[in-house]
């Protein structure tokens, strides 16, 4: 048995100082390795997994070809020009990503976010690349349905798929084309123009093997969030009752529809009642909605475990001649919900431009909601202006077993008896009060009395100050202005 | 786990240069390859640690003592007035004390923690190493890791501005 006396990090066995190198996340850091040694060298450059290339890239065929030697096993490829000017020099195009395409053989994850020089012929070499299981596009601007349709013959592999930003794509045949033979998994289509929402309708079969799928219309300029265009929806309108189109989305789980308008063209909106596995739901400014889509998706999807609703106001009427201005769901939603999906962990509700001075402007009241609260076992809950919301509704909240994370944004009506009462429950952790006028350095007090919550966020709120909130939790966070997020976050940020 | 009621079973260690350590074998057992071990029932009488010399065993041994769950059969006492998270600190102050080695050192305790498969050593050890590269000049690393530096001046230039252009 000899003894190893190692003096040298190069003397540890190469496994070990790979698994060493593993730990290592910093590119600078991984870059200064390589710097040290040969060894180090081949050995960095050999479990490089993931790179992130842009502006500055020497795009000259040769040096790409040294990179893709420096690192043979690269598994993910981010190539990133956001920012870049005429004076960063020439951009990555056609020639360079086959490059990175035909040496990279095991590539499966790849972005190209403003990529002003690669088109469709680019596109197409990616097809070199058959382990390819995500693509992400941001913002390519040359790229039409064509090289859209070479991936999705040639890359046979591809689970994931997103588009964002891309304002040439205008048909969707590559759509057609994996749903019938691909094996999608993740869908993101955001801001595309040219992409209705009622065309990704025609991923016929490929619906059953999605499991999740964001859609986001690109909003024009003065797309305004009050969606009172004179436009009147029918608030009793089924879009479920006659199925006409012949899929169903068995593995989806994480659904997100936002500002796409389901009338008359219904469109996306059937995706809500053709769910079974839904567990978590984000409907964004949804025009047209009504309880019935709720209704539908509540009594199929009873694992739901997430919901996000953020609400403004449109037009809805019944009958001929009255009409109401109001979010699209009721209580007759809540109560749904409250008894079909008794897993809800999330809720997150947003009511963006109702006034406190038109309590009616929201479809929900604080009964409707207390329903709700006291049947699933609820662990975050977020209220964006939920003027209905008062003291009794904290007092009621403060016995919910679970919750753990409470983050109230323009609740007027929430003071410090409110304090008082959420002081109290039991697994309460972290809390967030934004632009909570109505809660003072009393209510603060409550919270720091009784309570040792884990994270305090005070945003913005007037009455309270920074000598009451600190000490109150582990963490403290304060601050007294208003931040853009938070603008944006009630609706009044620049969009 | 048949002695628990008899008190401490002891297991001895043996290194390669003859010396002999007795530890708790609930110590020993910090050490995912002695467990197996002496789950395996292999571990009658001595066990011998090949490649870890008796400095950097006792080193060993001295880290899983302070790391032993302190709620299992041996040393409950503490963790009855102490906080789990008070508990977590002082672990950590003693960790950051305790790696203050040399260099040589802290390379036969990274690959002592590899041999016998002690998660938080290794951690430990990996940790304190990768933690000078970042923020330290390219001689500092190279001394630090007592690596020599064997690029011709062009090669290294050739890398630093690949480095330079090739990353956001």
């Amino acid at each position: 048995m000899s003894l190893n006396l190692f003096c040298s990090m190069e003397d540890l066995p190469e496994a070990l100082l790979t698994e060493i190198l593993n730990r290592i996340t910093r590119t600078s850091d991984l870059n200064s390795l390589a710097l040290v040694s040969n060894q180090l060298y081949k050995i960095e450059g050999n479990q490089r997994g993931a790179i992130r290339v842009g502006s500055g890239l020497c795009t000259a065929t040769k040096a790409l070809t040294s990179l893709c030697a420096r690192f043979p096993n690269l598994r993910k490829l981010e190539i990133d020009y956001s920012g870049w000017i005429p004076g960063h020099g020439k951009q990555l195009d056609n020639k360079g990503l086959l490059v990175f395409s035909s040496h990279c053989s095991s590539l499966i994850d790849l972005t190209l976010s403003f990529c002003s020089c690669i088109d469709d012929s680019g596109l197409g070499c990616l097809a070199n690349c058959k382990k390819l299981v995500s693509l992400r596009l941001n913002s390519t601007p040359q790229i039409t349905s064509i090289g859209l349709f070479s991936v999705a013959v040639g890359c046979t592999s591809l689970s994931a798929l997103h588009l964002i930003g891309c304002e040439k794509i205008n048909s969707v045949e590559w759509l057609e084309y994996l749903g019938r033979d691909g094996s999608l998994e993740e869908l993101v289509v955001e801001n595309c123009k040219g992409i209705n929402h009622h065309d990704i309708l025609k991923f016929g079969p490929g619906w059953m093997k999605l499991q999740k799928f964001e859609f986001e219309r690109k909003r024009g300029k003065y797309d305004s969030l009050i969606a009172v265009g004179g436009k009147v929806y029918d608030s009793s309108y089924d879009a479920h009752s006659i199925d006409i189109y012949d899929f169903c989305c068995e593995s989806l789980k994480d659904l997100r529809l936002a500002h796409i308008k389901t009338w008359p063209d219904v469109g996306l909106r059937v995706v809500l009642g053709k769910c079974k596995a839904l567990e978590k739901l984000c409907l964004e400014y949804v025009h047209a909605l009504n309880d019935n889509d709720m209704i539908a998706l509540s009594r199929s999807c009873s694992n739901l475990k997430s919901i996000s609703l953020w609400l403004n106001l449109q037009l809805y009427s019944s009958d001929v001649g009255y009409c109401e201005t109001r979010t699209s769901f009721t209580d007759n939603s809540l109560y749904a919900l409250a008894l079909n999906c008794r897993m809800l962990q999330i809720i997150d509700l947003s009511f963006t431009g109702c006034s406190r001075d038109w309590p009616s402007e929201i479809g929900f009241t604080q009964e409707g909601f207390l329903v709700l609260i006291q049947s699933c076992p609820i662990r975050v809950l977020v209220l964006n202006n939920a003027n209905f919301f008062d003291d009794e509704g904290m007092k009621a909240l403060a016995s919910s077993p679970h919750l753990e994370t409470l983050e109230l944004i323009l609740c007027h009506a929430v003071t410090d008896a409110g304090m008082r009462f959420i002081a109290h429950s039991p697994c309460l952790s972290n809390l967030a009060l934004r632009m909570c006028h109505n809660v003072t350095d009393v209510g603060v007090a409550e919270l720091g009395r009784v309570h040792k919550l884990e994270s305090l966020v005070i945003e913005y709120c007037g009455e309270i100050s920074l000598e009451a909130a600190q000490g109150v939790a582990k963490s403290v966070h304060y601050s007294k202005d208003c931040s853009d997020a938070l603008m944006n976050t009630i609706g009044l940020g620049a969009y | 786990m048949a002695t628990r009621e008899a008190g401490k079973k002891m297991i001895m260690l043996k290194s390669p240069d003859g010396m002999e350590f007795e530890v708790e074998e609930a110590v020993a057992m910090e050490s995912q390859t002695i467990r197996k071990m002496i789950e395996d029932d292999c571990a009658d009488t001595a066990i011998l640690i090949p490649n870890i010399n008796s400095k950097i065993l006792s080193r060993v041994i001295e880290y899983c003592n302070k790391h032993v769950p302190t709620t299992g059969a041996t040393g409950a006492a503490a963790s009855d007035t102490v906080a789990p998270a008070a508990l977590a600190e002082d672990l950590k102050i003693w960790d950051a004390e305790f790696i203050k080695v040399n260099r040589a050192t802290r390379f036969n305790l990274i690959q002592a923690a590899s041999y016998l498969n002690i998660k938080g050593l290794l951690d430990l050890t990996s940790q304190t190493t990768i933690d000078t590269i970042s923020d330290n000049s390219l001689e500092e690393i190279r001394s630090f890791l007592s690596t020599k530096n064997d690029y011709l001046p062009e090669e290294e230039q050739t890398i630093r501005r690949e480095n330079q252009w090739a990353f956001q």
